[in-house]
């Protein structure tokens, strides 16, 4: 399976700033330090090799949508956030208007930075394509009615020229789409949310965002211990920091880096992707995040447990397992 | 959990010894939060240098302490943290929460401010 992250982040897209952008610019040319590159080669020899992450990349400001690649010729999509555009765009490129695609989503919720991408998801206004939406919640044709709707949107939801399907989806009833079987669970968020967990050939990609874990809550964890168990890739929503979620941001539907460690720990899972980013951060604050959760995980392992690998999803991320 | 409790005045001393994580931290918030029953007249100082370790749900029952000092004008202060609990509470925040000193005597005299 290939996954690609097409947003990571939560509540609401940003765009870096050009202050950020300078403060890049200022962190390569100190790295530099004078020295001249004679050939388009030797810059980039020098970008990749030499200038630190945070000069050369940026997590990127699209809501939640990944792309989970199981092979096959249909695609499977979680969430429809505002990063649902460029892939979008990419399978215009891809295969252009004639050639009809099935799309299967996995909602994890309603939620407006969960669904606002759809509008401009070009597939779904060309007759031919299929849109299948899974979702585990009772009415969310709904949703997507009210957002395509005026005074929100010009073009109706019902004018779509795309063979639009809902799929209804029960926790824990399991479905097999595009060749891998897919599972879903109910989170802690307003409104409910779900994860999804994708099997295929013996290799398991979770994605579990927004989705509020308390630590006192010994029956939630294990079931949550249970979902997560051997998987290869766990996308984890740690929009917030633990102090925030036991304090002034309790029930507000989000988890922890420390939450993400303990659970990833505890369920043997290879590969934590810390996800749906808090908007206010920019790629510093996310940069020390990513770094401190590394270092989490270091003093959490018990001796001889294997190393949990930590990454921090940036939007064109791309990860095979 | 072993906990050692020393009396000063108003002022109870807490040290718990040893890790506070999901087998321990129910023994660690029983003692923690009955020394801050009692109000505004009241001052608890955790002692954590026996602390070697400290997961999710031991920083929730911190939290939970403050709170309830927010609530009934207990006053709280930690002191003498392990440098891996040190890290832990950076990297959760906690710092940021809650009134933490290097050493006792800053300690005790801060619970007077």
């Amino acid at each position: 399976m290939r996954v690609k992250i097409w947003g990571c982040r939560g509540s609401l897209p940003v765009a870096m700033s050009t202050t950020r952008v300078r403060d890049k610019l200022q962190m390569a040319l100190k790295t530099a330090n004078g020295r001249s590159f004679a050939t388009d080669a030797d810059r980039e020899k020098f970008i990749t090799e030499e200038l630190p992450w945070a000069a050369t990349h940026t997590f990127g400001g699209n809501t939640s949508c990944v792309q989970i690649d199981t092979g096959g010729p249909e695609y499977i999509i979680c969430d429809m956030g505002s990063g649902l555009r460029e892939f979008g765009a990419s399978m215009m490129l891809a295969h252009g208007p004639a050639k009809p695609q099935i799309y299967n989503f996995f909602m994890s919720h309603l939620h407006w930075d969960h669904i606002m991408g759809f509008p401009f998801f070009p597939p779904a206004y060309i007759p031919g394509n299929k849109v299948r939406i899974h979702s585990c919640h009772p009415d969310p044709r709904a949703a997507f009615l009210r957002q395509q709707s005026a005074p929100c949107f010009p073009v109706n939801f019902e004018t779509l020229g795309a063979t639009i399907e809902f799929v209804p989806m029960r926790p824990d009833d399991p479905v097999t789409v595009a060749g891998a079987t897919v599972r879903a669970l109910l989170q802690n968020h307003e409104g409910d949310s779900y994860g999804y967990r994708f099997k295929k050939d013996g290799k398991s990609v979770v994605y579990s965002t927004d989705s509020e874990h308390k630590p006192e809550d010994d029956a939630t964890r294990e079931r949550f211990i249970d979902f997560f168990r051997n998987a290869g890739l766990v996308i984890f929503d740690a929009q917030y920091s633990l102090a925030e979620t036991v304090s002034l941001k309790e029930d507000w539907g989000h988890s922890s880096n420390i939450s993400a460690v303990e659970l990833c720990h505890h369920s043997r899972t290879e590969h934590l992707l810390l996800y749906h980013h808090e908007p206010a951060f920019d790629d510093n604050m996310l940069y020390r995040i990513w770094q401190e959760t590394i270092r989490y995980e270091e003093l959490m392992r018990d001796g001889g447990a294997p190393v949990l690998h930590v990454s921090s999803a940036y939007d064109g991320l791309e990860i095979v397992l | 959990m072993q906990i050692e409790i020393e009396v000063q005045g108003n002022t109870q001393i807490l040290k718990p010894i040893g890790r506070i994580d999901q087998n321990t931290a129910p023994a660690f918030q029983e003692r923690l939060l009955a020394a801050l029953e009692n109000g505004p007249d009241n001052a608890v100082a955790l002692d954590m240098s026996g602390v070697d370790f400290l997961s999710s749900i031991g920083l929730r029952t911190l939290m939970i302490a403050h709170k309830n000092c927010q609530a009934n004008g207990t006053r709280l202060v930690l002191f003498a943290l392990t440098p891996v609990v040190r890290e832990v509470f950076s990297i959760s925040r906690f710092d940021t929460v809650l009134r933490c000193f290097d050493e006792r005597g800053p300690a005790l005299a801060g619970l007077s401010v």
